[in-house]
């Protein structure tokens, strides 16, 4: 589908009136080549980190550069380490800034998470603790983000095997009053959520009604690994069907202007991952709003 | 453990500090964190993994989180920060391995090399300029010689070793070369910005000594035609 189709999709805050870009894939070294080779359209968009590409050339700079001529591509950050007491990282964000800047991009996101302390990178995401005193800290970066890139901001909701200390509220108490306090858009990654409603045995359903719907600007979906007593959040399995469900339920009550189809381990062949995007867009058919409504092709 | 502080401090010795024995899930973070970390690691340094034991290597990777956590958000940056400490720390391979650090920063130059950013500086019309996506290797240990099968310190002969690596600007494929002191003295030369031949070729050989007679002239031009060939130099239009 062209995007030049599409209709653009807007919420009601004057912070996330950004264009639909519709259903796509997380742009990895292994499915870059490929990638290129078909320019399947089945996709609507690419997802980068923008971390792999600071400062490069060769042969996977040039494929981003022809994907990028061939699909809009929405930047999704690994490294701001919103949690994190140490000031931010400016220099990685002007990193950003530059490389994003001619992709014209709508939004940036990134994991509310410490993904290092003191500076030292865990190279992985790791989960805050669910308190007054973490939002009262991370509200200040999240907006400091907002104004050095100048760009709109969601921040995602991350899986975890564990809360650091005492958890003062629930979870979706603690990422609503971040995405609210900060005035920044939310990146609902929904295996995440289900992954951590089995982990610590809460509902998805009063999750979601308690999140603030009109501010989802991005969907992720994505596979996990049952553990013998816990899920392990992997992105590297297939999509079980009540993942699925939650994409479902989420796509009927709001506007998903991005659903990318997140793979970052173990990925099998091009088509198996087109075939999780093709459901994808099966499910937003199905649920008759939200993005595929947005994009024309609704029930 | 409740303040922001205290849960800071918490996850960084979770994450780095081997003495430490995390509870529970904390222990699944420990093994997400450094699994995550070996696998950057055992594929940018396939050799130096290839002939450490899975328990000298965990041992030294854990002694480098611990006392040189890496600073990079770029992952692939990872093997350098580790050599780095390898090459300027004693550390707990140091005497049955102590020529890690330098392979582990030789393996990573081919990465390096490989994601190089290709803009180059262009000079005036008929100086000469190096290829921007290179590497000049600088070793004790000749690394380029070191394998799963020859790898006893008593078996290599220490010496001073240049080796530069570069990738094809047509091919995209990574190549790598053993190089004379000169050559090396040519290419840090061209590091710092194109330059006419002559002045090039008798900057080079004040650098190491020699009297640039026209002989050498000659062998100098020569010379730079051949690397032309190869696509390490080229001339400016």
């Amino acid at each position: 589908m062209a995007l030049t189709s599409m209709k653009t999709a807007s919420h009601s805050s004057k912070n996330f009136k950004v264009e639909s870009l519709g259903v796509g894939l997380g742009l990895r070294r292994e499915n870059s080549e490929d990638l290129v080779k078909c320019k399947p359209s089945e996709i609507d968009c690419l997802e980068v980190a923008p971390e792999n590409y600071f400062g490069t050339g060769g042969k996977m700079y040039r494929q981003f550069c022809e994907l990028a001529e061939a699909y809009p591509i929405v930047f999704h950050g690994i490294s701001t380490s919103v949690g994190s007491l140490k000031p931010l990282n400016r220099e990685y964000l002007e990193n950003v800034k530059n490389f994003i800047q001619p992709f014209s991009p709508a939004w940036f996101s990134d994991h509310l998470c410490y993904s290092s302390v003191m500076g030292a990178q865990f190279h992985d995401l790791l989960p805050l603790p669910f308190t007054e005193e973490a939002i009262e800290h991370v509200v200040p970066r999240i907006r400091q983000i907002q104004e050095i890139l100048d760009l709109p901001f969601a921040i995602e909701n991350i899986s975890c095997y564990v809360h650091p200390g005492k958890p003062e509220m629930p979870e979706w108490e603690f990422v609503r009053e971040v995405v609210e306090r900060a005035d920044c858009g939310l990146l609902l990654d929904v295996n995440n959520l289900y992954v951590n409603s089995v982990n610590f045995g809460f509902d998805v359903k009063e999750y979601l009604d308690r999140m603030p719907m009109e501010r989802i600007m991005h969907i992720h979906v994505a596979g996990h690994k049952q553990m013998d007593d816990f899920l392990l959040d992997t992105h590297g399995e297939k999509i079980i069907d009540p993942v699925w469900d939650i994409l479902g339920r989420v796509a009927a009550q709001t506007t998903l202007p991005a659903v990318i189809v997140e793979r970052d381990n173990n990925l099998p062949p091009l088509p198996e991952q087109l075939a999780e995007v093709r459901m994808a867009r099966r499910i937003l058919q199905e649920a008759g709003k939200g993005a595929a409504k947005a994009l024309g092709v609704g029930s | 453990m409740s303040s922001l502080k205290e849960i800071e401090a918490h996850w960084e010795r979770v994450c780095f500090d081997p003495n430490y024995q995390p509870e529970g899930r904390y222990q699944t973070y420990r093994e997400l964190v450094f699994s995550g970390m070996l696998d950057v690691l055992q594929s940018i340094c396939p050799v130096a993994r290839g002939i450490l034991t899975e328990e000298e290597w965990q041992r030294v990777l854990h002694e480098f989180l611990r006392k040189a956590p890496p600073r990079s958000v770029v992952i692939r940056q990872l093997p350098f920060e580790a050599s780095q400490y390898l090459k300027s720390h004693s550390h707990c391979l140091s005497e049955s391995y102590p020529w890690l650090g330098e392979l582990m920063e030789y393996e990573y130059l081919e990465v390096a090399v490989r994601f190089a950013p290709e803009q180059s500086s262009v000079g005036p019309a008929g100086t000469w300029s190096l290829n921007p996506a290179h590497a000049l290797g600088q070793y004790t240990w000749p690394v380029h010689f070191i394998s799963e099968t020859r790898h006893n310190p008593e078996s290599l002969p220490r010496g001073e070793y240049f080796l530069f690596l570069w990738r094809h600007p047509e091919s995209l494929q990574v190549k790598f070369m053993e190089v004379n002191p000169l050559v090396a003295a040519l290419f840090r030369t061209l590091q710092s910005g194109p330059a006419e031949e002559g002045a090039l070729l008798i900057q080079v050989a004040r650098s190491v000594g020699l009297q640039p007679n026209p002989e050498y002239l000659a062998e100098g031009a020569d010379l730079l035609k051949g690397l032309a060939d190869k696509g390490i130099v080229f001339k400016n239009g």
